[in-house]
């Protein structure tokens, strides 16, 4: 069908429309575009606001800017300004700056009716009867653009689009000014921590690191960048260390692991690690505290425990635990036997009263230190107390292997001991029970041990002695 | 944003009320703004009173169309009879409703008007993204002007003027609370989305041989000249010679009968109005209409516009066919202008001169087609007005006969 005259005309008419409109809008869009390059450099909330300002003057005209900022859900105020009326004020929200915030830019063409300007005192706005208000959505609180100018009716619908194309950009540039302080913010309690904060790879090498891995561990920046965190931690808790990151995968949440990492110095802290993975980034985030002093203290207590702090050896707990471990395991294994050996010095008490308790002490390290050198590294030897110590030997199931310690115990003891200059010359009785299935408790093994020792004793003492039912009574 | 309509063409109150149960019904809520057009034949106060049981305080702004109306539905006129809601569900927008007698002073009751309206709207001071007005005819220009001096040059005014059946004066504007005769209604609106809108003659100059005579433009036809002395909307005289007399050159002999005594020409020079350009887009004029209702027993020629000593005339030419397709040119021109699209659109107001429906009456059901094409599957509400009221695209809002205002609604 041809077109008609009138048709023609209007089609030129809207290409025309089209065409000039698409222009402007171009135009308007390059001069925005490139004044907001310039925005993306601002470092702070004052330079970010002079370059909007002037990026917004390049597409509309007004006299001063300011801008404000939410302080709580009622209240909003300037957080810059290029005027010095505006600087001390305070704002309260009501209807034009709620469509503001929903994304609706907002012109006034007579602030003295606008309900936020009403409640500023007249010196605030003598000089301003017009406004344009632009929502700055891109900040984590809420804020608005205000260009005022000095005429009634200045800012219009064209203002209106105007500002409806800048403040997806000015929003923009708020957003990326929040992100690098927030960036700068992290960064500062990254080296403020007192905690090793680190960034690793999945193959174990460092992204980022703190200054804490340097104090803690003594490595400098070029060290850890050449490392691998995996090659810190001591070889016997690498294991676990890798098993945790692989359980990782399957939770959302952190990990918690001990471990020893090796100081540059080669000794080893022990750190607490807070283990995050984070798979799409490829990335294990670890946050670690140095616990070496608390985990020394708790194995020192752990140790302090189980040992006689005089001579280092196993104490009447740790034996008795440990008797309880060989009863149990010998009714369970017929084969398997031991045997207990009940030892008490002869003549101790005259050598601490006439020497000193000093070297009694000593004697009684000494004496130790000799019953460990004629035992197996798998036996128990412990100290009851006093002068009684106990030797527990361990898959032991006649007679004589248990006689042939007991023997080499008297002839360990016969080179005299020199203590603080003094030669003394120590001897021990020694009683034997042999493990047996009628044995119920450690008490009682240990009790036939005892009367076996004082048959030793009553037979002159330096003497072995087994325990025989039948000779020393029926348990 | 969600737009629906509804529509009677029965003037009964029950008709009326299942109206706008059905309105609210396609809006899932009670409209944040209701604009109700309908016939001069219906009785006001009992669409208000239908309203009022339902919304009592809801914004409404009404007005009377010739002879009915028109929806996506269709041309709904029935023995003079048709009546039609627009809903706007928008509880994210603002929208206002003031009214007020014109009076001595068109200019004050508009600011009195827009004014009343802002203060509804809840945004006192604020410029809205558009006006829509609606205005008994007589001095639309003023109360343009009226408008704009509140909020400014730059909103676009879009609207039409109340009309009758007869044009004996029975037009009628209203509100939520009052029914007026002779009163500016307008309403700002805030919406939530974007509002597009166009403005057009749709009508040629007579002789292309005339184009681009002037710097920057084109002279459309031998046939001008300038008015040369002017009573408000009385055209007295055109290059010093009685006004009649000259429009009768022009167009041929069209109104000769009436040259010596007068009357009546409204009906045979609706396809000849007089044009005047307000603006270039690019290098291309674009025309405001004046239609010639009547010949003066003096030689004058009384027309629906404002004119004044110094105007340049130019005698447009349209056709029956021009004016079935008009309504639907002018909305996609609205869309294309905007590079918008039809699935863009909540809903349309189609503003389209009465003058212009009565010469095209019977082919009513082919101008909502044109619209229906154009605007597929939108809810658009078409009232048929004695002026209409728009905004070029070059920014002038304007009151022109003839012409046809189309608001787009976005999503």
């Amino acid at each position: 069908m041809n077109a008609r005259p009138e048709q023609l005309l209007e089609a030129l008419l809207d290409l025309e429309r089209s065409r000039q409109r698409e222009h402007d809008l171009r135009i308007e869009s390059e001069t925005l575009l490139e004044g907001l390059r310039s925005i993306t450099d601002a470092q702070d909330t004052e330079t970010l606001f002079l370059a909007l300002v002037k990026v917004l003057h390049s597409v509309i005209d007004f006299k001063d800017a300011f801008i404000l900022q939410a302080q709580n859900s009622q209240q909003i105020a300037p957080i810059a300004s290029t005027s010095e009326e505006i600087k001390n004020t305070t704002w309260r929200f009501s209807s034009v700056f709620n469509r503001v915030l929903a994304g609706q830019p907002v012109a006034a063409f007579d602030v003295n009716q606008v309900p936020e300007w009403i409640q500023q005192p007249l010196t605030v706005r003598e000089d301003i009867k017009s406004a344009l208000h632009i929502g700055l959505t891109g900040s984590q609180q809420p804020a608005i653009l205000v260009v005022t100018h000095p005429n009634p009716r200045h800012f219009g619908v064209a203002q209106v689009k105007q500002a409806k194309r800048f403040a997806p950009l000015a929003s923009q540039a708020l957003l990326t000014l929040d992100l690098q302080r927030a960036i700068t913010q992290r960064d500062r309690f990254f080296q403020l921590s007192l905690d090793l904060m680190g960034i690793v790879s999945f193959d174990g090498h460092f992204k980022q690191f703190n200054t804490v891995w340097r104090d803690v561990l003594g490595y400098n920046d070029d060290d850890l960048n050449s490392k691998s965190l995996f090659d810190l931690i001591h070889p016997d808790d690498r294991a676990n260390f890798l098993d945790t990151l692989k359980r990782l995968k399957n939770t959302d949440t952190q990990l918690l692991i001990e471990c020893r990492f090796q100081c540059q110095a080669k000794n080893y802290h022990w750190l607490s690690c807070s283990l995050a993975d984070y798979s799409n980034e490829q990335l294990y985030y670890i946050v670690a505290r140095d616990v070496t002093d608390r985990v020394m203290a708790e194995q020192q207590l752990a140790h302090d425990a189980r040992h006689d702090p005089l001579t280092g050896l196993y104490n009447r707990v740790e034996l008795m635990k440990r008797l309880d471990y060989a009863l149990t395991y010998a009714k369970r294994q017929p084969r398997y036997g031991f045997a207990l050996l009940y030892l008490d010095l002869d003549r101790f008490k005259i050598i601490n009263d006439t020497l000193g308790h000093n070297i009694g002490d000593e004697l009684l390290r000494e004496f130790s230190k000799r019953i460990l050198s004629a035992v197996r590294k798998a036996d128990i030897v412990a100290r009851l107390g006093g002068d009684e110590f106990i030797i527990l030997l361990m898959d032991v199931t006649t007679q004589e292997d248990a006689e042939r310690v007991a023997q080499n115990i008297h002839n360990i003891l016969v080179p005299p001991m020199i203590l603080q200059s003094n030669a003394v010359k120590i001897s021990a009785s020694i009683g034997i029970a042999l493990s047996t299935i009628k044995y119920q408790d450690a008490a009682a093994v240990l009790h036939d041990a005892d009367i076996a020792m004082y048959a030793a004793k009553s037979n002159g003492k330096s003497q072995y002695v087994l325990f025989d039912p039948k000779i020393h009574g029926i348990n | 944003m969600k737009i629906a309509t509804s529509w009677t063409t029965n003037s009964d109150p029950v008709a009326i009320a299942n109206a706008y149960e059905n309105l609210v019904v396609q809006l899932g809520a009670t409209p944040t703004l209701l604009i109700l057009s309908c016939s001069a034949v219906y009785k006001v106060e009992e669409i208000l009173t239908v309203l009022h049981s339902y919304t009592p305080q809801a914004p409404l702004h009404g007005s009377t169309s010739c002879l009915g109306v028109m929806t996506q539905a269709g041309a709904h006129t029935k023995d003079g009879c048709g009546l039609a809601m627009f809903g706007i569900q928008d509880p994210e927008g603002n929208y206002g409703v003031g009214a007020a007698l014109i009076g001595e002073d068109p200019g004050a009751a508009a600011q009195r008007a827009i004014q009343a309206a802002l203060d509804m709207a809840n945004c006192p001071g604020a410029v809205p993204a558009m006006v829509w007005m609606t205005a008994a005819p007589g001095c639309e220009e003023a109360l343009i002007a009226g408008i704009a001096s509140v909020v400014g040059d730059d909103v676009p005014i879009t609207g039409g003027s109340s009309a009758d059946n007869t044009v004996t004066g029975q037009w009628k504007q209203f509100t939520q609370n009052n029914i007026f005769s002779n009163a500016v209604v307008v309403t700002a609106l805030f919406p939530s989305t974007e509002v597009m809108f166009a403005f057009h003659s749709g009508y040629e100059p007579t002789d292309v041989k005339g184009i681009v005579t002037k710097a920057g433009g084109f002279e459309a036809t031998d046939e001008k000249g300038f008015a040369t002395k002017a009573n408000g909307r009385m055209l007295l005289e055109i290059d010093d010679r009685p006004a009649a007399a000259v429009y009768n050159d022009w167009s041929k002999g069209l109104i000769s009968d009436v040259l010596a005594d007068g009357g009546n020409i409204l009906s045979r020079t609706t396809l000849n109005p007089l044009g005047r350009i307000v603006g270039y887009i690019g290098n291309v004029p674009y025309y405001q209409l004046s239609h010639p209702d009547a010949v003066t027993k003096n030689g004058a020629l009384s027309i629906f516009t404002n004119v004044t000593p110094g105007d340049e005339f130019v005698l447009m030419q349209g056709t029956i066919d021009s004016l079935v397709s008009r309504a639907g040119r002018v909305a996609s021109s609205a869309l294309e202008t905007y590079s918008a699209r039809p699935k863009d659109v909540a809903g349309a107001l189609v503003v389209y001169c009465a003058g212009c429906m009565l010469t095209v009456q019977d082919r009513l059901n082919e101008v909502v087609d044109n619209l229906r094409s154009a605007l597929p599957n939108i809810p658009f509400l078409g009232v048929y007005t004695f002026g209409e009221q728009g905004c070029f695209l070059s920014g002038e809002n304007r009151h022109g006969n003839l012409m046809i205002s189309v608001l787009l609604f976005s999503k």
